[in-house]
């Protein structure tokens, strides 16, 4: 399989359904698991996991709280 | 703060009965969730007397911005942006004239990010009295 040069381009970073998982798999077998893909899927790796460990904190210190003084 | 063993006695006098504790425990995330929220609507500046602003984080996923304003004739508008954090990007969903859903990008992704942050920063400070870096207890 051969994509054309704006292929790789309209895949989406985080794929997340059964078609762009297809869709990535396409890619890597047409490139490897070497730069383009590595490109593609990076662009907001840093920010969502920021956002999803910012996230998590809350959750953390939410139940913290509320168990520290739910009644025995 | 909240006190969850008022709540308890409150609900007991009026209802007779004792809540039990998982209602309790989501009555209580409520008002945390309230709580950041009042402190998350500070972080886009001072409000107006007619003006009623929350943004919190609801979820792993979901962050929300509400904004109400009531104008001289006592309608109220508001809006309502709900924030979707995905792996590929934050989605925004506006309930308004049908459900527009978009990836945001640029100087709102921008706001968005630095909001948050703020937000972490804050509500760990003034609700959790912790460290929003290390994480460890603030002294009183």
């Amino acid at each position: 399989m051969q994509p054309n040069a704006n292929s790789q381009f309209q895949i989406p970073a985080g794929a997340h359904s059964k078609q762009e998982a297809t869709a990535l798999a396409a890619v890597r077998e047409a490139y490897g698991d070497g730069e383009p893909v590595a490109e593609i899927v990076q662009p907001f790796a840093k920010e969502f996991a920021r956002l999803d460990g910012i996230a998590v904190n809350l959750k953390l210190e939410r139940d913290q709280y509320i168990n520290d003084r739910l009644p025995q | 703060m909240i006190r969850s063993d008022f709540i308890v006695a409150v609900a007991k006098k009026l209802f007779r009965r004792t809540m039990s504790p998982e209602y309790v425990r989501l009555s209580m995330e409520r008002e945390l969730k309230t709580m950041e929220g009042e402190i998350g609507a500070r972080i886009f500046g001072p409000l107006e007397p007619n003006e009623r602003r929350a943004f919190f984080n609801d979820s792993k996923s979901s962050w929300f911005f509400h904004q109400e304003k009531t104008d001289e004739l006592k309608n109220v508008h508001s809006v309502t942006l709900h924030y979707e954090v995905r792996p590929e990007g934050v989605l925004r969903v506006v309930n308004r004239d049908g459900m527009k859903c978009e990836y945001i990008h640029g100087q709102e992704l921008d706001n968005f990010l630095a909001a948050t942050e703020i937000y972490y920063d804050n509500v760990m400070q003034q609700i959790y009295k912790k460290s929003p870096r290390s994480g460890n207890q603030l002294a009183a």
